[in-house]
């Protein structure tokens, strides 16, 4: 096979066996002896010699594992405090002694205390008359904090036929009255056995 | 005695006060003065707590604003911080007493409840700024707003903020009216561009009244050239036509879905929090009605001002103002219900 004859395949077939290192000395002496394939030849050497090049050298984008699975488990623990499953705990100074004592009715009551019934628990909790306005407030700012959610009952099922606001205890609820079932012997006595 | 309270306070406890307090009170046979305090307690714990829930910075930010906005043109700095003061007082404890969680999905209120709200605020506002003026006569009638600038103020003043009052009211989501439910999805679809149409119609037409007339005015071409790019951006954005282009058509294609199906990612369903392109969605949300806020400060500020005494020009931006934002609940309804009619198909 003469070197005229030789397709740019065939060359850098002959290239790739007979060359270990893309070097300046060897792409001269290449395009000596192929000069109808010079500049095909200046492309080739430099491609390999980047691409070597990105091999040796330091990795420029590693993959950084740790940072990888920290996001994924950062993701994971937002959804899932989304959707309530996974509550912060709140130190029990957060929640005033009143609310705790409120908080702690609505979490006797088992979901069936409305308005009144839990003014009236406190009221044997505490050993005296629960003012109205303060329990309205209690039960505002308990709420707003997503320690308890009112539902709405049948009218149907209610003696006068008008619906009826109650309160039931949420998770974080929960978690709260823990706490100051630790910290308040008033609630601790009220809760006894229950929680 | 304590019967005649009682009906007074039934009137002025919020809202969201269960009868059932009123009748504990009623039921009450102690003494008068613990009977007094009770009725005040409750008075001021029910406020107390409502003015918590009712807060909203949207709403606060925009109130104050428009009070600034409105009386800064003709009050001197002692009088505007009166009016200030007052308005934002009025319509705090206006919020106490009407507030409703818009999320309480068993006890939801009408949509006409919310608009007749936000009337009664500006009424309330109104008579706020109207006591604040006449204190003023009596105390320091030096820093009194003269009459006429008074009058000028206010007849913006109070169809403005019952605008912004009932369009950033927090409210349940709108819903698409359901003697419409009935109809084929090409109605729909028709009828919402035609909507969109409209809308689109009288936000160009609120801008365009805001020029100045002069040739090669920059102002001019900022305020008209820019309103109708930055709705398509706004559209574009929503529709994703770049994501999905599957018109194609084989023997056993159903063209009427397909047809739909290329249809429902030409109507702007929206996005939500989190979807791809929502930081620009908001920010494209941000650009197009603070053009429309400008053009219509444009027409305000020179009766505001008293440079022209003509109120045909702010009257009809008022109307465009109210038409626009006031109905973009709805048009986004109405494209989120074609969106969903076509994808049920």
């Amino acid at each position: 096979m003469t070197k005229q004859r030789m397709s740019w395949q065939d060359v850098l077939d002959e290239l790739m066996l007979e060359e270990n290192a893309p070097t300046s000395d060897a792409l001269a002496r290449w395009q000596n002896r192929y000069p109808q394939y010079r500049n095909e030849l200046v492309s080739f050497f430099e491609s390999w010699a980047a691409r070597r090049a990105a091999a040796e050298g330091p990795d420029s984008d590693p993959i950084d594992e740790e940072k990888l699975s920290r996001r994924g488990v950062e993701f994971a623990m937002n959804m899932l405090r989304k959707q309530g499953r996974i509550v912060d705990p709140v130190p029990a100074a957060e929640v005033k002694p009143f609310d705790q004592l409120v908080l702690t009715a609505v979490y006797l009551l088992r979901g069936q205390g409305d308005d009144m019934a839990i003014t009236d628990k406190v009221s044997v909790m505490q050993g005296e008359e629960a003012d109205l306005g303060a329990v309205f407030e209690s039960l505002s700012r308990l709420q707003r904090n997503a320690y308890i959610r009112p539902w709405n009952s049948d009218p149907k099922t209610e003696p006068g036929g008008v619906s009826k606001r109650y309160f039931t205890v949420m998770l974080a609820g929960e978690h709260a009255l823990a706490e100051a079932r630790v910290t308040s012997r008033v609630v601790a006595e009220a809760l006894g056995e229950f929680a | 005695m304590r019967t005649l309270l009682l009906s007074v306070v039934e009137g002025l406890l919020p809202r969201a006060v269960p009868k059932s307090y009123l009748q504990r009170l009623r039921e009450y046979r102690g003494p008068a003065w613990t009977f007094f305090a009770k009725v005040g307690r409750l008075l001021g714990c029910s406020y107390r707590a409502q003015v918590f829930n009712a807060f909203d910075k949207y709403v606060f930010t925009a109130s104050m604003a428009l009070i600034v906005y409105c009386y800064g043109w003709v009050a001197g700095s002692k009088a505007q911080a009166l009016f200030v003061v007052a308005g934002l007082l009025a319509l705090t404890l206006r919020d106490a007493w009407a507030h409703h969680d818009p999320n309480d999905a068993l006890a939801p209120l009408a949509e006409r409840r919310y608009c007749i709200d936000s009337a009664k605020d500006a009424a309330v506002v109104l008579i706020s700024v109207l006591a604040s003026q006449a204190l003023l006569l009596e105390t320091s009638p030096e820093i009194a707003l003269p009459q006429a600038a008074l009058c000028r103020a206010t007849a913006v003043f109070v169809p403005l903020i019952g605008i912004a009052r009932m369009a950033l009211r927090p409210k349940p989501t709108a819903q698409f009216p359901v003697r419409m439910r009935n109809l084929s999805a090409e109605t729909l679809y028709r009828r919402t561009w035609f909507l969109n149409g409209l809308w689109i119609a009288a936000l160009a037409g609120v801008c365009a009244m805001s020029s100045t007339g002069l040739a090669n005015n920059p102002w001019d071409f900022l305020r008209g050239g820019l309103i109708l790019p930055s709705y398509s951006v706004l559209f574009a954005i929503q529709r994703r036509t770049l994501l999905q282009r599957t018109l194609v058509v084989t023997i056993f294609t159903n063209v009427r879905k397909l047809v739909l199906g290329d249809r429902k990612r030409r109507v702007a369903a929206g996005l939500k929090k989190g979807e791809l392109g929502w930081r620009w969605y908001v920010a494209m949300h941000i650009v197009v009605f603070a053009q429309l806020l400008l053009a219509v400060v444009g027409q305000l500020s020179p009766w505001l001002s008293g440079e022209d005494p003509g109120f045909t020009r702010p009257a009809v931006a008022l109307i465009g103002l109210a038409a626009t934002v006031l109905s973009w609940r709805h048009v986004m309804a109405s494209n989120r219900a074609a969106a969903r009619a076509i994808e049920d198909l």
